[in-house]
């Protein structure tokens, strides 16, 4: 089933569900709980909660403490400090109005749901560590990467080199992740630069070429690299914020939102990606120590606009004084035209 | 990972399944519909939950359910992690995996089930960009790895810019190591700090320690390997495909700095320089992909194979044997099939469960199969004693075979019926090898008492696999037909 099709039936299942007017607490389900328990509840990762009783209690209050405070020992995660309790008692409720809706999710039907095209939601963001395109990211970009060339053409039979036939490089990213929010917000952070890279918005990533169709399995293409289905916003220029030798510490999880922790130089940096109620937006928060003085150039770009909760602006430049580059946090705002 | 075309043909030849009868059963375990099993991963936590690295997912946890098909499965991580292929489970809230661009650490702080923490332990390796460079671990059991690094395939391409240093003359080659320690076995400590082992690999997708501690590696047939070979990995050696010595300094310095060229001008230095497998894997009819080496460890448990390796093909349907002794100082031995059939191909990963007395086989046939056997699967030791070669030894003439049940003379007397024969394999810059020199050996006599056999083979040579076919009618003493009738021993040194 290709993509356009997989979320014509999803919607079209979510209209069934609700009419068109979505509640409060649909809208939270769809966000934050559809990714493990399905789009319809019928479950995937987390159980079908569209039968008459569900697991751990089928009063609103047991529905609210499990969403509440989560099932550790089945991976449920606990929502108190993401959900407000009104957003809580409004899930609870949605859930309680499809239990014994009976459907027949893909765990009964027996069928997978693996599909080429992965995607997260804004309440359980995606990550995919894999090999990504540079999409027209100048060398520049790339100064802690060793220089790959075309080589001569092996011929393995007789060992001999064609010096006149030269096996090309193709322009990957070799330590990449990608991120996918659902169709809000999506990106690529380096690990081997310590940087954003790009942002679009719409639909993540097509893997066909890395995974094979379907279910996958077969290998497709020569070069192994992901599509980027949606339009970029944003495009890491030559210079990066901060100056020096980068070195990928980790990431951890903030409720799902990948935080991604870094050295450059003498510098411990910290950075968090997250979507905004503006589709394509995406607000950087980062953090470095010990700060020094930054100055950021601002875009010379059609795609999006840069602000900043703090600092000056002067000829052209965002200007951070040590103490407020300690924290801060710039907006990647999609101009109109890349909406 | 090997050519569609080879694996149809090997499932032409291949025999109806076996089984050693009534010893040991076969079971397919259910996994969740939305995961691919393409298993890179197998480990227990110390509390007895099955943990599986997904290559294209991230890792699930389940105890094990007697039922193969209610495995209650969770998801510790979703993260779809860059081919993770190599494993360590410390516990259940602590992973260690080895994926393309890093070795790390997957953590799950809180404890409430799922990972939240993904800590970059080290990455001394580059990634050229190409898709056949995965890594895969083994524990040092000081609180370090033993990491292989996979080289890069010529059915795929290089990036225009690389993790790490780019070398031209590493690029060439079928099988390639265009980046740092591509072909390298490397040790790591506990904080990360990376020393290069020994080189020479094409595509060592298994590395196990024996129960002694000695570090073995399986290697893929293919340019400069003639057949696959379980190797014994000593530090500082040097195990066949040049492509690896680009990263070598000494030897771009004081000998060539265009090392694929310089073995293939001369192959007698070649022959010199390499170090040899512990036991070869005769390909096409015993093994064409060997994935990772399990030893035995269940303390017979598992059944009377204690102590020896068990190997998985990916591209075949079996799990081989191997058993192992010391002979003039160096280690060999001979192979045999231990699982014949019934599990499909793929066979990638094995893990023995914390009661020893199922092997989980974790399998992934990404790419070259026509039919893909991704899955998990588990093979049962039903308590039934098999009717098998327990061990075999070489003697200055000839081998001696224990087997694991006394042996029925009726049926063993028949000399005619064992047949012998010697070959070798040509590890050259061409893809694979013919059987080179094949010889048909005499068997001028066999004598039997007890369990062991004595199989006189006078015309025996270094260097060389003997090829032993027992008779297909030999007997146990209580009537138990024999199980597996070919043993393909290596000899590195005769027996003095």
């Amino acid at each position: 089933m290709d993509r356009s099709l997989a979320t014509l039936l999803t919607a079209c299942s979510l209209l069934v569900t609700a009419g068109f007017a979505q509640s409060s607490g649909e809208k939270t389900f769809s966000q934050y709980c559809a990714s493990c328990h399905g789009a319809d509840g019928s479950g995937l990762l987390g159980p079908n909660l569209t039968d008459a009783e569900v697991l751990h209690g089928s009063e609103l209050a047991d529905i609210e403490s499990v969403v509440k405070n989560g099932i550790p020992s089945k991976a449920m995660p606990a929502w108190g400090s993401v959900l407000d309790d009104n957003q809580i008692r409004d899930v609870a409720q949605y859930v309680q109005s499809i239990m014994g809706t009976n459907r027949i999710g893909p765990s009964q039907l027996g069928k997978s749901t693996v599909t080429p095209f992965p995607e997260g939601t804004l309440g359980q963001p995606y990550l995919i560590r894999t090999f990504m395109p540079t999409l027209g990211l100048s060398d520049e970009t790339f100064p802690h990467h060793g220089k790959g060339a075309p080589t001569p053409h092996y011929n393995p039979r007789d060992a001999s080199f064609d010096n006149d036939k030269l096996d090309p490089t193709i322009p990957g990213i070799p330590g990449a992740i990608a991120v996918n929010f659902g169709d809000t917000l999506s990106y690529c952070f380096d690990t081997t630069e310590c940087r954003l890279l790009y942002t679009w918005s719409g639909p993540f990533l097509d893997m066909t070429d890395y995974w094979g169709e379907g279910e996958g399995g077969q290998r497709k293409r020569f070069g192994y690299l992901p599509k980027v289905l949606g339009p970029l916003v944003f495009q890491a220029s030559a210079a990066p914020i901060f100056e020096g030798a980068p070195r990928f510490q980790a990431y951890r999880k903030e409720n799902g939102v990948p935080v991604f922790e870094y050295t450059v130089g003498q510098r411990t940096i910290t950075l968090k990606v997250e979507p905004t109620d503006t589709p394509g937006e995406a607000r950087c928060t980062y953090s470095s120590s010990p700060a020094t003085e930054l100055s950021i150039p601002l875009p010379d770009s059609s795609s999006y606009t840069l602000s900043c909760d703090q600092g000056s602006l002067a000829a052209g430049t965002l200007q951070l004084s040590a103490e407020e580059a300690a924290t801060f946090t710039l907006t990647l705002t999609p101009t109109p035209a890349a909406r | 990972m090997k050519k569609a075309a080879t694996l149809a043909l090997f499932g032409l030849l291949s025999q109806a399944p076996f089984l050693s009868a009534g010893s040991y059963e076969i079971e397919a375990i259910e996994v969740p519909p939305y995961v691919v099993p393409e298993v890179g991963g197998l480990g227990f936590t110390p509390d007895g939950e099955l943990v599986v690295a997904l290559r294209r997912h991230g890792i699930l946890m389940a105890k094990p359910s007697e039922n193969p098909s209610a495995f209650p499965w969770r998801a510790f991580s979703t993260d779809s992690l860059h081919n993770s292929c190599g494993i360590q489970v410390i516990s259940r809230n602590e992973v260690i995996v080895s994926q393309m661009a890093e070795l790390t650490r997957v953590l799950d702080t809180d404890h409430d089930g799922i990972a939240d923490r993904y800590e970059n332990i080290a990455a001394p390796w580059g990634v050229s960009g190409n898709y056949h460079e995965t890594n895969t671990l083994v524990p040092d059991e000081q609180g370090g790895w033993y990491v292989s690094v996979g080289t890069a395939s010529h059915n795929g391409p290089t990036f225009a810019h690389t993790r790490g240093a780019f070398a031209t003359n590493g690029r060439t080659g079928r099988n390639y190591a265009a980046v740092p320690w591509k072909g390298w076995i490397l040790h790591l400590d506990a904080a990360g700090n990376s020393t290069p082992i020994a080189s020479g690999f094409r595509m060592a997708n298994g590395i196990a320690r024996d129960p002694q501690g000695r570090l073995f590696a399986t290697d893929n047939q293919g340019d400069w390997k003639g057949t696959s070979p379980l190797y014994h990995v000593e530090e500082g050696k040097f195990y066949g495909h040049p492509s690896s010595l680009v990263w070598d300094e000494a030897f771009m310095e004081n000998v060539s700095n265009d090392p694929l060229q310089y073995y293939i001008d001369d192959f007698e230095q070649y022959q010199q320089d390499r170090t040899r497998a512990a036991v070869e894997l005769p390909h096409g009819f015993m093994c064409n992909s060997p994935s990772e080496p399990l030893f035995d460890t269940t303390g017979g448990a598992f059944g009377p194979f204690a102590g020896q390796a068990l190997i998985g093909d990916i591209a075949g349907d079996r799990i081989l044997r191997c058993m192992i002794e010391e002979v003039d100082g160096v280690l060999q031995g001979a192979v045999v099939k231990f699982i014949d059939g019934g599990l499909g191909a793929g066979n990638n990963r094995l893990a023995f469960s914390p009661d020893g007395k199922s092997l989980y086989v974790g399998q992934t046939v990404r790419g070259w199969a026509k039919n893909l056997a991704e899955g998990l699967k588990r093979v049962i030791y039903t308590g039934e004693l098999p009717f098998e070669v327990q061990n075999i030894s070489l003697e200055k003439d000839g081998f001696t075979l224990t087997f694991t049940k006394p042996i029925s003379s009726a049926s063993s007397y028949q000399l005619a019926n064992y047949a012998a024969k010697s070959y070798w394999y040509k590890s050259f810059h061409a893809y694979g090898s013919p059987q080179m020199d094949l010889q048909e050996l005499e068997i001028p006599k066999i004598q039997v008492d007890g369990n062991t056999l004595f199989i006189q083979v006078p015309q025996l040579q270094a260097d060389r696999i003997v090829e032993l076919n027992l008779p297909a009618d030999l007997q146990a003493a209580d009537g138990t037909p024999l199980g597996q009738s070919q043993i393909c021993y290596t000899i590195r040194k005769l027996r003095k």
